[in-house]
């Protein structure tokens, strides 16, 4: 331990007039944002049977 | 006569306990179906922020027990540190992406204005969290964290009363205070989220905000 | 939704009539604490945590003696940052760095409730340390001379500091003109280099009773001072160091040095503190690739420009405009018109399209 060794200089990842990143701090946005989106559109496990069995329990009830 | 007892209005006990039984019958404090609404990745990171919290309470009690210079010197140490700083990432990301869906979703709505206010509050108490224990790493983090930070605690009058320089000090805001007030504020928003129940979506077209058709499909 | 009848509310997940699925709540903690417990774990045996090693007076004193010798004359004389702060270490400020936006002076309000007399608490007491008291004398003569003359000895001091070679890290400072200050900081850096001042400012004796000391106080302000307050023309780090002021005669040129601040943002060895400067982001970076407290990046936004850079008051302006934009956060809901804007987005039929896709196939006309 450590395997991967973060004791170096820091990099940037972003430097554009007064708004600066580090790549570490990016890394951690950019994944905040990917999260956001699997939570959006990745369903629950279950969920996909759950959907379907309502589905046709519904069009049963509305027959 | 037990009845008459129990029902008296002037028994604050039975009254607390009345209340206490309908906002949180153990059906709903400890649920076993939801509305089928609940189908999303994004439900899973409210309770992702609170194991997190979990973890940082035990990772935070091994390093409390050894003392604040443990694990500068010891492998073990670095290793529990190391849990309790990756916790302390994954915490604040899935309060994050837990936020996101509930601001999109107005998770407010429906009288959740409370369960928002509380969750707020916890992430507040949370910032603090952090702040008092970058302080109390005893390395250089804490050496110029707690010297630059001086100037802000001081211009807005809290420099006496949270000296981040004081290594003291700062153990008790960080080991007992502040977590105590994250776990307070986090208990009473989970309190009301089961009480309130999970907010349902926009009535769709044709259905009540309770998911009830409004009227018969047509029929040809 | 509490009525203001008999009839109870009641839950939402009570008053649903449409389809339900069944959920798991024991196991979703079960799962999610299991996961939780496993990224934790791999992140922490992959990357561990960032420890810098912490700073000292013993390697201050030796890796830059003219900075360490510079910013101590600046204690002896109270004319440092630290000395001059005002609220809450001192009555007053001397240089007018107290933060305040009209009658809006929080700082002022609370007082001066940690003292500190540099003077006293980082010079004269440490050196009582020293066995001998070897001190004593040159600290009287200071301390009973007129300002002027303390003034005259240290212009003399300063120039002789200025032309000192250090030779294989001697202090050879010449000592004329200077009176009693050659003495005390030749001492003072003869403790410092020993590791005495270290222990000498964290357990600093102002009474019997106190033995065991946590307070790092006096040894950070000490440091803090490092290149006139972080001022200096040799500090490394941009301009926001600008905002500390400092008494107008403690401005140097260069070849002081600037030892603390620059560790900061030299972005070497044995730190790697590259960003960690208040304009740079500093709230939100950590030392080498880690990540920081992105999550401060609203707070640490205020820092970047305009009055977060250039002002006095950077701090307080900071501070109470994160206070200002967090009251809308916290009362979202009780907030009209900001309370619509999210469903406005529409974003909320992505997050539930299952429900919608559902409620709208047993709509549809068969």
């Amino acid at each position: 331990m450590p395997w991967i060794n973060l004791d170096h200089p820091t990099h940037l990842m972003l430097q554009w007039g007064w708004l600066l990143v580090t790549r570490a701090n990016f890394v951690a946005y950019a994944l905040l944002v990917l999260c956001f989106l699997a939570g959006m559109f990745v369903r629950l496990p279950g969920a996909k049977g759950d959907l379907e069995r309502a589905r046709i329990e519904a069009e049963r009830a509305d027959r | 006569m037990s009845e008459e007892l129990e029902t008296s209005s002037s028994n604050l006990t039975s009254a607390i306990r009345r209340e206490a039984e309908a906002s949180w019958p153990y059906e709903r404090l400890m649920p076993s179906e939801e509305p089928i609404y609940v189908s999303r990745l994004f439900y899973l990171f409210g309770s992702t922020a609170l194991m997190s919290f979990v973890a940082l309470v035990a990772s935070g009690l091994i390093l409390a027990v050894a003392g604040p210079y443990w694990w500068h010197t010891s492998r073990i140490g670095l290793f529990v540190n190391s849990v309790h700083f990756w916790s302390v990432q994954l915490f604040f990301f899935a309060i994050f992406v837990h936020l996101g869906s509930s601001l999109f979703t107005a998770a407010w709505r429906g009288g959740r204005g409370l369960t928002w206010l509380f969750g707020a509050l916890t992430f507040f108490v949370a910032v603090l969290t952090g702040l008092t224990g970058y302080v109390l790493q005893s390395n250089y983090d804490a050496q110029w964290i707690g010297q630059q930070a001086k100037d802000a605690m001081n211009a807005v009058g809290l420099g006496p009363f949270l000296n981040l320089m004081n290594l003291g000090s700062v153990t008790g805001w960080h080991t007992t205070l502040l977590p105590l007030g994250v776990a307070g504020f986090v208990t009473v928003h989970l309190l009301w989220v089961r009480r309130h129940g999970v907010v349902e979506p926009p009535p769709a077209e044709g259905s009540d905000e309770h998911g009830a058709r409004l009227a018969p499909p047509e029929v040809r | 939704m509490r009525r203001h009848n008999r009839a109870r509310w009641v839950s939402s997940d009570v008053a649903w009539r449409g389809p339900r699925r069944p959920y798991d709540l024991a196991k979703e903690l079960l799962f999610v604490g299991g996961f939780v417990a496993i990224v934790v774990v791999a992140l922490s045996l992959a990357f561990a945590s960032p420890d810098p090693p912490p700073v000292s007076f013993r390697q201050w004193a030796t890796a830059s003696p003219k900075d360490f010798l510079s910013t101590t004359l600046a204690e002896v004389q109270q004319t440092s940052l630290s000395a001059t702060y005002g609220p809450p270490y001192e009555s007053s400020a001397q240089n007018g760095s107290t933060q305040q936006f009209g009658p809006i002076a929080p700082e002022k309000w609370v007082g001066t409730q940690i003292p500190v007399h540099t003077f006293n608490d980082f010079v004269a007491q440490p050196l009582s340390t020293v066995p001998g008291q070897p001190a004593a004398r040159a600290l009287a003569t200071w301390a009973a001379a007129s300002p002027a003359q303390q003034q005259a000895w240290s212009s003399a001091y300063l120039a002789n500091l200025k032309a000192a070679p250090f030779r294989a890290g001697r202090d050879d400072v010449i000592p004329t003109g200077s009176g009693p200050l050659s003495r005390i900081l030749s001492l003072q850096l003869g403790l410092a280099r020993s590791g005495g001042l270290d222990a000498a400012l964290h357990v600093n004796e102002t009474s019997a009773a106190i033995w065991y000391s946590n307070d790092q106080t006096y040894p950070l302000l000490y440091l803090g001072d490092s290149g006139q307050g972080g001022t200096g023309p040799d500090c490394l780090g941009p301009a926001s160091y600008g905002v500390n002021h400092i008494d107008p005669s403690q401005r140097l040129p260069k070849g002081y040095g600037c030892w603390y601040y620059n560790q900061a943002v030299a972005n070497t060895a044995p730190r790697y503190g590259g960003y960690l400067d208040g304009s740079s982001w500093g709230v939100v970076n950590e030392v080498g690739n880690w990540p920081g407290a992105w999550w401060l990046f609203p707070y640490s936004f205020w820092y970047q420009w305009g009055p977060g850079l250039t002002s006095q008051s950077a701090d307080l302006w900071a501070m109470a405009m994160t206070g200002l934009v967090s009251l809308p956060f916290l009362f979202l809901p009780w907030i009209p018109g900001l309370r619509d804007l999210p469903l406005k987005t529409r974003l909320y039929r992505i997050f539930w399209r299952d429900y919608y896709d559902l409620q709208e196939r047993r709509g549809r006309r068969r």
